[in-house]
């Protein structure tokens, strides 16, 4: 109630005209006393709920101080509302009767959902501040809303390249939401194929999608273009050879957008190609603490150990985005997403899990990056290098240990995948690196602590040049 | 005295984008005995202009002054200096206060006219930036055990416990009068301000009130406070330990000797905890030196005090927590593989592993 009470007052102070309060409960009705020193008695409107105690108390107490009102008085109201206070239960009201308010104040029990309340009010609304109550008595989460410049919230940037045998399953189950509120940016990276067409023609009958053409300069170069163009207060990026969920970003940012979360993310399936089959992908990170909502940044950082890289899978923020001045690497040419990944966690403070698994990984196509053996995997060293001098830069010496249980085993799937022939060189380069910020015991400790200890193994081997 | 009850001193360093928002909730207060002085604190940002234009507008309520940067110590002096109301209260320049605030506080005041009190306890709430949710402060079990009820008073000279609250000065409205007659300062230019000061201000104070619900918000997490800075402010500690621990040494009183030391160790060893975890890694290994250097200062008597006292009063992981501190700082070999980070998180994990298998 005290929270509540807080954001009254931050809107009341404007001078407001024309409040309706939908109260269901005695508590709330404490806000009476409060609100009428701001407001005078003939503006403030209060509809009889269905509670008869609370009704009667009403009736009793703040008869003529308030202006009592029943549900079919509302559908004449010539007066404009500009303000609407609501309770437990009382959600449903605002949908009936008050679609064009300006501001709109309230609480929502577990069972309720706000999302279908904020979509039918967010045209008209400035300001939307709801408290929902978590299930099992276990506080609260806040959703907190003003209205952005745009009326985009969500911007789904989509990197294109020769990818026309997929590209329809992929726009067809990301558009099966039709949410207004979306815009799906395809990057079209400059595919000799006719990728670009067929996103124009699904672009015809969709406004929602828009295609941004530029000249081949790398996946990481088309993300980036799409981060400029992107307009949405959330980001998601898909892969065009995968599809999603129709439900996925849908259910990514009504998770995030409740209690105001940084990074948002949700399970994925790898889908085989050839036996179409889908098979849910298993992680540490979808533990029940994560999924309750997590604002421990220290634990939130883990998620970057914790994590496989599949950046497809989270929402991002553009603001933290933007002031942390985050974006893809150009001059890496390969795994570009691991750095993004690496300083978006570390710069995030709090973060959110949806345990289902709504994305779809395609494995077995040809060409795919993951799917390389040789020397291209040298391109670690360089991330790592780019990674470590901005991490410094931070003068943390966790963030700089975190990193380091990133890079073993970002190093161990290397040496598990690397052709014989260049295996030497590149176990030689990663002892060079790994030397470089700690010694051996504190990798030791580092496996131990976060890493996880399967990686002691190798990292033995490699010290003593077994490799 | 025009009826003018209290002054907000708000001290402003580089604070457009909060001050704003500060200061309109003090002009909407319900009760109109207050007064306010924006002192800024060298800004090199528009918070002069805000402010300037706030005391042309209001110039019986606001005046703004502005000096050359000295901290939020020394504008809080000049604040002192100004101020001519019978209560002072200080307010930052990103914390807001709910509309009742001085009406209450007034209210509490004028029912316990024959006390004078000297200090006035508050209870603040806290705003979490990230959540943008509002959390209970940090004592506030400690508050409600010491101040059942609004309006409480207590001698803090006979009840000691009061010294283990929380030591921000914001909370705290104090009595110009009696703040005169003990020539209360703030040292200039030194981070962390508060620590002494609680100990000091407290211990000479005969009658200090507790009112609960007066709406005072705390905002945290936006990353300007000092308690987020990582570099060498956190130096600054150890100046304020010195005086700590030269005023500790110098009480006499017998009554509340133990109490106040307790306390004072307490916040000593979990201010410094705390230091040498948030430190970045250039100035935690010259913190941890200074420490040292500090810790050598202290009889040992303090630290079986602390341990004894403790054991009555706290938790055990608090105690645990405490123990290892001062077993490892007193002691030049431990420092540098304990303080680093990592001790405290393996010992975490191997807690954890602990529990598990017992349970």
């Amino acid at each position: 109630m005290k929270q509540l009470e807080n954001s009254l007052y931050q809107i009341i102070q404007k001078g407001i005209d024309g409040i309706v309060l939908l109260p269901q409960t005695n508590e709330f009705l404490g806000l009476i006393p409060f609100l009428l020193e701001y407001v005078k008695p003939e503006c403030l409107f209060c509809l009889l709920p269905n509670d008869k105690k609370v009704a009667d108390t009403i009736q009793t107490v703040y008869n003529g101080k308030v202006q009592i009102c029943s549900g079919k008085d509302f559908i004449h109201f010539n007066r404009h509302v500009e303000f609407v206070l609501f309770d437990y239960g009382s959600a449903e009201h605002i949908k009936k009767y008050f679609k064009n308010v300006n501001h709109i104040i309230g609480r929502m029990s577990d069972y309720e959902d706000y999302f279908p309340l904020w979509e039918s009010c967010r045209e008209k609304a400035e300001y939307i501040y709801i408290e929902q109550n978590r299930t099992e008595n276990k506080g609260y989460e806040i959703f907190e809303w003003e209205r952005p410049y745009t009326q985009t919230e969500l911007s789904v940037i989509i990197p294109v390249y020769n990818v026309e045998k997929y590209l329809p399953q992929c726009i067809e189950s990301l558009t099966e939401w039709k949410a207004p509120y979306v815009e799906y940016l395809f990057v079209d990276d400059g595919s000799p194929d006719d990728s670009a067409d067929i996103i124009k023609k699904y672009a015809a009958g969709d406004i929602r999608i828009k295609l941004i053409q530029k000249k081949n300069g790398g996946c990481a170069s088309a993300r980036n273009q799409g981060l400029a163009a992107a307009k949405g207060r959330y980001i998601g990026f898909v892969d065009a050879d995968d599809f999603v969920d129709k439900h996925m970003f849908y259910k990514l940012l009504k998770r995030a957008m409740l209690g105001n979360y940084d990074l948002t993310y949700c399970g994925y399936s790898e889908y085989y190609e050839e036996s179409g089959e889908a098979e849910p992908v298993d992680n540490e990170c979808m533990t029940k603490n994560y999924c309750y909502g997590e604002d421990n940044p220290d634990k939130v950082k883990m998620l970057a150990v914790n994590t496989r890289v599949a950046i497809w899978r989270c929402l991002y923020k553009k603001s933290i985005l933007n002031q942390y001045n985050i974006r893809f690497q150009e001059k890496l040419n390969r795994f570009d997403d691991l750095p993004y990944r690496t300083e978006y966690m570390f710069a995030s403070k709090s973060a959110v899990c949806i345990p289902e698994y709504l994305y779809y990984y395609r494995i077995g196509r040809k060409g795919q990056d993951t799917a390389c053996t040789d020397e291209r995997l040298y391109v670690h060293f360089n991330i790592f290098e780019y990674l470590e001098k901005h991490v410094k830069a931070c003068k943390d010496r966790k963030l700089l240990d975190l990193l380091q249980a990133i890079e073993l085993q970002t190093h161990a799937y290397g040496l598990s995948k690397i052709q014989k022939q260049y295996r030497k060189r590149y176990s030689k380069k990663v002892k060079l690196q790994l030397k470089k910020h700690a010694g051996y015991f504190r990798n030791v400790v580092i496996c131990l602590l976060y890493a996880g200890r399967g990686n002691i193994g190798w990292l033995t081997k490699l010290w003593i040049g077994l490799y | 005295m025009d009826g003018k009850l209290i002054t907000f001193i708000v001290p402003a360093f580089n604070a457009e984008k909060t001050l704003t928002r500060t200061i309109d909730s003090i002009l909407k207060q319900t009760s109109n005995k207050y007064k306010v002085i924006i002192i800024d604190d060298g800004s090199k940002d528009r918070t002069g202009e805000i402010g300037a234009a706030y005391s042309q507008n209001y110039p019986e309520i606001i005046t703004y002054v502005y000096q050359d940067n000295k901290g939020l110590g020394g504008a809080r002096n000049q604040g002192m200096r100004l101020a001519d109301t019978p209560y002072i209260s200080f307010l930052d320049s990103d914390d807001w206060i709910m509309p009742r605030y001085v009406e209450t506080v007034a209210l509490q005041l004028e029912m316990h006219n024959f006390d004078k009190p000297e200090i006035v306890m508050i209870l603040p709430l806290i705003y979490n930036e990230n959540s943008k949710q509002i959390l209970d402060w940090y004592d506030k079990r400690l508050f409600e055990e010491l101040f059942p009820e609004d309006g409480v008073c207590i001698n803090p000279q006979e009840e000691t416990k009061i010294y283990c609250s929380e030591v921000s000065q914001c909370r705290k409205i104090l009595q110009l009068e009696f703040v005169r007659k003990i020539d209360f300062q703030f040292r200039e230019q030194v981070k962390w301000e508060d620590v002494y000061p609680h100990f000091y201000l407290l211990s000479n104070c005969k009658c200090c009130m507790g009112i609960g619900s007066v709406g005072f918000y705390y905002r945290k997490g936006s990353g300007q406070q000092i308690t987020a800075s990582r570099g060498r402010e956190r130096m600054d500690l150890l100046i304020v330990f010195d005086d700590l621990l030269n005023y500790i040494k110098s009480i006499e009183r017998k009554t509340y000797i133990q109490g106040i030391r307790y306390s004072a160790m307490r916040a000593i060893v979990s201010f410094a905890n705390e230091g040498i975890r948030m430190a970045d890694m250039d100035t935690r290994k010259a913190l941890v030196k200074a420490l040292y250097q500090y810790f050598k200062k202290i009889p040992k008597n303090y630290d079986r005090l602390l341990l004894k006292e403790g054991k009555k009063r706290c938790g055990k992981s608090e105690l645990r927590q405490y123990r290892i501190f001062l077993t490892v700082i007193r002691r030049r070999f431990f420092l540098p593989v304990f303080y680093d980070y990592i001790y405290r998180d393996a010992s975490e994990k191997m807690v954890k592993k602990i529990l598990g298998k017992i349970k």
